[in-house]
């Protein structure tokens, strides 16, 4: 299978054809794209192979794979920082794009119309004094339902395809939260995991109420969790990164068997140099994942978690990491 | 100095697309050679408008900007209250273009549609050498003088509309097949979509005593 890795950083958006083993930008003079815009989100779709939408300081951009360039996408957010996009999983021109400051904008058009929801996050915060949108997740059972978590403001739910919020905080015991990860059990019972500065948090009533989840120090030494995803197969894999603080200088990646219950620390071919700030899992091919640290190193699994091998390359401050294949070789 | 900065995304020949930022601190709204000096504060990409008047009028326009590599040519609406100053106008600037050498030969097969229809809008690029800041043609063709952007109304294409109201304006290329496009909502200002505002919140992160940065 071929594919492609992405990474946004601060210095734009590039792009890995060998596995992770080098990265390249676009041709700066011509590929559309400032190549020094901060990029703080890229996100595909599985059925738009050689696609990319990426968030930025400059607009909102998407990329193909048959132009080999990025094309701006004019919207409301030209002046905000784009920091999160998602896309329906049957629908990839429903586009969901949250920013800085904390507010949702929707296009159910590919990005011709754009809506801004009522989403009423806090117009200011303690200590980043202005909110930001952390995640954005289409609910797995019914996608008419939209999660959000913000710094700092808490968890959102929307029941109308972000029409109307519900803010969901009772029992957080920060709500300077970071991700997501939805389990579903056979018996139709579900768990819900969100990461937060203030540690690992659970709720079992569909994020109505949450509670901490004590994990051992000698597993996660921190309370900082930032990136939390679930293993693209169904398998309640679940893999987490622990920081020392947002921009510090030690992180460990964990990984659960049993949907969140227990931890233990993934092999890493060497020492992070700071908090794991993004892990990217695919569908196509569950066993192969990436993660990229703040501080902008690479490391690739090739057994679903289990081991890294970090990459020799690496780039500035790494925002996000994902891979998708790609509809032809580049 | 007050200026504007322009962040085209800027077309080519060969698909390729290069993105200069650009600093304009001169403005023209160009009629029939005469131009009229406009605020470069106006300037702006914003497509969702408020108005404030029961009829707005919408005049589509040619922009010319002034750059280095040559003259980008692209997409502009002029807003203004029907019967309103022309330099009291927003003008609304598409962030694609164009380089007018690249196009210059077929300028007079472009043709200005709005709402998808053809407002028989296929005129070539007037003269703009009565503007002091802008060069006389030469025979390189039109050029913009630095700093410099003209916004070439074509005559008997002004729409009045009552907001709330959308328009779609587009300047056609049939030979390459392809376009610039802008999308205009227009919005009574005292309009508010949502009809409760709430006491904004001022959220903290972690339970208990914080020190707070105000």
């Amino acid at each position: 299978m071929e594919y492609a890795a992405y990474a946004a950083t601060m210095q734009a958006v590039w792009f890995s054809y060998d596995h992770g083993e080098s990265w390249n930008r676009l041709l700066t003079p011509t590929g559309g794209f400032y190549n020094e815009a901060r990029c703080w989100a890229v996100c595909s779709h599985p059925d738009r192979p050689g696609e990319v939408l990426a968030g930025t300081d400059q607009g909102l951009y998407r990329y193909t794979a048959r132009e080999n360039r990025f094309d701006f996408v004019p919207s409301p957010m030209d002046d905000l920082h784009i920091l999160r996009i998602a896309q329906h999983p049957r629908d990839p021109d429903f586009i969901v794009c949250g920013t800085r400051p904390g507010e949702i904008f929707l296009s159910e058009d590919a990005g011709r119309t754009w809506m801004r929801s009522n989403l009423n996050a806090a117009t200011e915060c303690w200590f980043i004094n202005t909110t930001r949108i952390t995640s954005i997740h289409f609910d797995p059972i019914d996608t008419d339902t939209l999660w959000v978590t913000i710094e700092i403001d808490g968890i959102f739910r929307s029941e109308d395809r972000g029409k109307t919020w519900t803010r969901l905080v009772d029992g957080l015991a920060d709500c300077d939260t970071h991700d997501l990860v939805f389990i579903d059990g056979d018996n139709g019972k579900r768990t819900v995991l969100c990461s937060t500065e203030a540690g690992l948090h659970k709720s079992t009533d569909n994020g109505d109420s949450w509670s901490l989840v004590p994990v051992p120090d000698d597993i996660a030494p921190w309370l900082y969790w930032r990136s939390i995803k679930d293993r693209a197969d169904d398998s309640g894999v679940v893999l987490a990164s622990v920081g020392d603080k947002p921009s510090g200088e030690a992180g460990v990646l964990l990984i659960s068997k049993d949907c969140g219950e227990s931890w233990r620390r993934a092999a890493l071919s060497e020492p992070v140099n700071s908090t794991i700030w993004s892990i990217a899992t695919h569908p196509a091919n569950p066993e192969l994942l990436f993660f990229a640290t703040i501080f902008g190193q690479i490391y690739r699994s090739r057994d679903g978690g289990e081991s890294w091998q970090k990459m020799r390359r690496e780039l500035g401050e790494i925002r996000m990491i994902a891979w998708s294949p790609v509809a032809q070789a580049q | 100095m007050s200026h504007f900065l322009f962040k085209p995304h800027v077309c080519g020949p060969k698909n390729d697309i290069t993105t200069p930022d650009v600093l304009i601190d001169r403005a023209h709204i160009v009629t029939g050679g005469a131009g009229t000096p406009l605020p470069v504060h106006r300037l702006h990409p914003t497509t969702e408008l408020q108005t404030v008047t029961d009829s707005t009028t919408v005049t589509p326009a040619y922009s010319l900007v002034g750059c280095g590599g040559g003259t980008l040519l692209g997409l502009a609406a002029i807003v203004r209250p029907t019967g309103g100053a022309a330099n009291a106008s927003d003008c609304v600037l598409t962030r694609s273009c164009w380089r007018l050498r690249n196009i210059e030969a077929q300028l007079d097969q472009l043709v200005l549609s709005a709402d998808g229809s053809p407002n028989a809008l296929s005129v070539p690029l007037p003269k703009l050498g009565d503007l002091p800041s802008v060069a006389d043609d030469s025979d390189e063709g039109h050029t913009v003088s630095r700093g410099v952007a003209a916004f070439q109304i074509v005559s008997g294409a002004e729409i009045e509309v009552s907001a709330p109201a959308t328009l779609s304006l587009a300047i056609v290329d049939p030979q390459r097949k392809r376009q610039l496009s802008l999308r205009l909502q227009l919005t009574p200002v005292a309009f508010d979509p949502w009809e409760q505002r709430p006491t904004p919140r001022y959220t903290v992160g972690p339970v208990g005593e914080v020190k707070h940065y105000i």
